[in-house]
Order: structure tokens, then C-alpha cells, then sequence
């Protein structure tokens, strides 16, 4: 009687003993867990918000870039295009019937003024920012097309009617890593089509470039400090605009490039 | 005696291999591929699984009714093997600072036990409870530097996973092996049930390590050389 009573009283400690301890440390386990995740979530928030301070640093880079390369294609178009004008007209006025030589050198002169400043107003151009809003990114890439076209350059452009305006970032992001692409193209890789296209589905844009050039190792060139500096900017610009980039070229087998814009 | 030993082996206790002998494998045939801390582990399973071989052996070659002295070796072996996966897992603090002074006290007070307390064929039930406590408190520890430690090392959940089956293991059976040498005196038939549960704790955390080691083995494998 006795000995049961010892091992009732042994088994009811053992029971207990383990119910307790395992509530303890399952107690202890949901709490370490809970402040995991609350630490978790902490940091999750802190990391947004830098990552939402520095887009708002790099929108504002862009956006002083942007103005300040206005501000320059402007002083270029006014300052240096009047100069020329002037210039042109001082040239025009010298007595061209005095001498043969002179004539040349008028002649020759008149011609270099003349495409200094369609230079000028080239790089003018070039330099200073599009009217989205007032065009489009449609309307501006064709444009765009139509005056890098050569007799040994073939820029096509398409796109999807209707088209949906994306935000100003992103209108100007693609237009200058079109301009960024087709400067490879012609610089690099002696391309002579290059083909740009622009579709949209509900969820997204997808902007497309292609060449017909000579192709590269991409990995290569990408890690490559000096030469790869242009693809990382456009991978920078994807990224700040929320896009995702896909690239695909081999040697001797052409580029293209897909960059993916959610809505 | 062999028909004997199989016999012992097909008993249900013996469900541990299930999960002890793929566990063992596959953790032998990684090896050189394994982290360190995943290569302690591997010991602990191979080291477990000789002691439960040995264990079944013991009783029909040495000792039919008692082979508690692999119980002794046991206890000396996880304290041993515990402590320096901890300290591969807890990284520095004390246990990095005084290590080989907390694995030479613990060892001593161990085997003191053994030699003075209680001698080798009955329950070690001192060594094991303060074995079990001391491995508790550790789990304890790296379950909360978990919490602290920079998310970008967190990484690596199945070592959290194998921690929580340690908890559970040692803290289920920290009264089973407490009250153990008392019990085999008193109430030998009805403490056989709370080795049962014994059991079903040792089958989760070998479950546990396995997965952790499969998982291991397999990142190791997609991942280019």
C-alpha cells in the first residue's frame, strides 16, 4: 500500500516535471520566435525607409542633372549658336570678289560655321531633356530615330496603340538608356540595324532594343570597370525605376536587351 | 545469442534507426563537403548510433541484465560533443573564453560520479541530469542569440530546428532520467511508459538533424563549386 502510494507520488512528479519543463521551453521557444520576427519586422521597416531615402536622393540627382543639362543645351543654343550667327555674317560681309584665294578661304569658312552649328544644335539637343509631357515617350523615340537614321543606319522604332504614359522618371529613364544603347551600337558594335520597340499588357511595359551588330561577352564586359560603366548606369536606371533587365548577346551573334516596367 | 540480438532489433525501441542509420550515411558520404558544424553533428550520430548498437550487443555478449556502463560512456560522450557544437553555434562570449575549463570541470564532475556516486552498472541519474541541464541552458542561449544576430547569418534555419529538437529532447527527458535510479528500484514496469516517450522525443531530434543534414547536403550540391 505504502509502495504504490511512493510511486503514485513518483509518477505524478515525473508527469508533472515533464509537462512543466516542456510548456517552459515551448513558452521559450514562441517568445524567442516572436521577438525574432518583431526584430525581423523592425528591421525590414528601417531598411524601406532608407531604401525610399535613397530613391528620393537619386530622383532628386536626376532631377538636378536633368536641369542642369538644360540649362547648358540652352546657354549652347543661345550663346555659342549667336556667336556663329554673328560670326556667319561677319564671313558674309568680306568682299568675295577681290581675290580668288579669299573667296576660297569665305567659301570654306561659311561651310565650317555652318556645320559647327548644326553640331551645336546637335549636341544641344542631345543633351537637353525631352518634352515628355508635351510629346510622349512614343512621339520622342521616334524622333529620336528618325534623326540618328543614316544611309548606314537603319533605326526602326514600333509600338502598341494605344499607348499608356508611364511616370515622367520613367519615360525619361528609357529614353536615355535608348540613347545609351544605340551609342554602343554605333560606337562599339558597327551595327546597322537596330530596332526599338515598345509593348504594353495591363501589368506592364516592356520596352525591347536590338541590334544587328557584332555582339560581345556580356559578363565580361559588364565587370570590366572602364568598359562596362555604361551597361551598370542602365542597370542603375532600371533598377530606380523598379524594372527588371534582361540581356541577351554573344559574340558575332547581335544584342538585345528587354527591360521590364511593372505598372 | 545472434537470433537473439535481431530479435532485440526488431523491437520497437529500436525505431531510432530509422532515422539514426540514413542520418549516419548520408553524413558519412558528405563528409569532406560539410560545414564543421555539420560534421560535429555526424559524430554525434555516428557516436549515438555505436551506443545503441552496442548497447543491444552489450546485453547478450558481456551483460544480460544490465548494460548501463554504455549508459556512463554515453552521458561523458554528449556532454563532450554538445559542448563543442555549441561552441561552434553560440560563437564567442564564455563558453569561447573558458571553454576547456567548462569541458574539463564537467568531465570531472562526471566521471567523479561514476567513480564515487554511482558506480558504473546502476543510473548515472547526477551526471545525466546535470549533463542535460548544462545542454538546455546552451540551447537556451542560441535560441535567443538567434534573435540578436544579424539577419544576413540567419540563413541557416535547419540549425535552429536541430536546437528546438535538442530543447524538447533533453528537457522532456530531463525527469525521466532524474528520477530514473530511484524509479528502477520502485516502479521498474511503469517507468518502461516514460521511456516510450524516451524514445518518441530521440526519434524527433534524429528526425530533425537528418532533415537539416539532407537540406545541408543538398545546398551544397546545387550550389557551383
Amino acid at each position: 500500500m505504502e509502495n504504490n502510494q511512493e510511486i503514485s507520488g513518483i509518477a505524478y512528479l515525473v508527469a508533472t516535471g515533464i509537462v512543466l519543463i516542456l510548456l517552459l521551453i515551448g513558452v521559450v521557444i514562441i517568445y524567442a520566435s516572436y521577438a525574432r520576427q518583431r526584430i525581423l519586422r523592425q528591421q525590414l521597416a528601417l531598411k524601406e525607409k532608407e531604401t525610399k531615402h535613397q530613391e528620393e536622393l537619386i530622383n532628386n540627382t536626376i532631377l538636378v542633372l536633368e536641369d542642369e543639362r538644360s540649362r547648358f543645351a540652352k546657354d549652347l543654343h543661345d550663346d555659342i549658336g549667336s556667336l556663329f550667327s554673328a560670326l556667319r555674317l561677319q564671313v558674309n560681309q568680306i568682299d568675295i570678289q577681290s581675290d580668288a584665294k579669299v573667296k576660297e578661304a569665305v567659301f570654306a569658312s561659311s561651310d565650317l560655321i555652318d556645320s559647327g552649328m548644326r553640331r551645336m544644335r546637335q549636341i544641344a539637343h542631345n543633351v537637353a531633356p525631352p518634352d515628355l509631357q508635351m510629346f510622349g515617350l512614343p512621339d520622342i523615340l521616334e524622333t529620336y530615330c528618325d534623326k540618328q537614321s543614316t544611309p548606314k543606319l537603319e533605326l526602326s522604332f514600333s509600338y502598341q496603340h494605344p499607348y499608356r504614359k508611364m511616370g515622367d522618371i520613367e519615360e525619361l529613364a528609357i529614353y536615355r538608356i535608348t540613347q545609351e544603347l544605340c551609342n554602343n551600337s554605333t560606337r562599339h558594335a558597327q551595327a546597322s540595324k537596330i530596332r526599338i520597340e515598345l509593348h504594353q499588357t495591363p501589368a506592364n511595359t516592356i520596352y525591347t532594343y536590338s541590334d544587328n551588330g557584332k555582339g560581345f561577352d556580356f559578363a565580361a564586359v559588364y565587370k570590366n570597370p572602364k568598359s562596362g560603366l555604361g551597361l551598370r548606369n542602365i542597370v542603375a536606371r532600371v533598377h530606380h525605376i523598379h524594372g527588371t533587365v534582361n540581356w541577351n548577346t554573344h559574340p558575332n551573334a547581335g544584342f538585345s536587351v528587354q527591360i521590364n516596367l511593372p505598372v | 545469442m545472434w537470433q537473439k540480438i535481431l530479435e532485440d532489433f526488431s523491437t520497437y525501441p529500436t525505431f531510432v534507426f530509422i532515422f539514426l542509420i540514413p542520418a549516419c550515411m548520408l553524413g558519412i558520404y558528405h563528409w569532406k563537403r560539410l560545414p564543421q558544424i555539420y560534421q560535429w553533428f555526424v559524430a554525434f550520430l555516428w557516436f549515438d548510433l555505436s551506443i545503441e548498437t552496442g548497447s543491444r550487443v552489450w546485453r547478450y555478449i558481456i551483460d544480460k541484465h544490465n548494460n548501463l556502463p554504455l549508459l556512463h560512456l554515453y552521458t561523458l560522450g554528449e556532454l563532450v560533443i554538445w559542448l563543442f557544437i555549441y561552441r561552434l553555434l553560440i560563437g564567442a562570449g564564455y563558453l569561447q573564453k573558458y571553454f576547456w575549463w567548462i569541458l574539463g570541470v564537467l568531465s570531472v564532475l562526471v566521471v567523479s560520479n561514476t567513480i564515487w556516486l554511482q558506480p558504473l552498472h546502476t543510473y548515472n541519474s547526477y551526471a545525466k541530469t546535470l549533463v542535460q541541464l548544462v545542454i538546455i541552458l546552451l540551447g537556451l542561449q542560441y535560441e535567443f542569440s538567434f534573435v540578436d544576430s544579424d539577419p544576413a547569418q540567419r540563413t541557416d534555419k535547419s540549425l535552429l530546428w536541430v536546437n528546438r529538437g535538442v530543447l524538447l529532447y533533453y528537457a522532456g527527458t530531463l525527469f525521466i532520467f532524474m528520477f530514473s535510479q530511484y524509479a528502477v528500484a520502485t516502479w521498474q514496469q511503469g517507468y518502461q511508459q516514460l521511456w516510450h516517450f524516451n524514445l518518441i522525443l530521440n526519434i524527433m531530434l534524429h528526425l530533425n538533424i537528418l532533415i537539416a543534414l539532407w537540406k545541408t547536403t543538398r545546398k551544397y550540391q546545387a550550389s557551383p563549386t
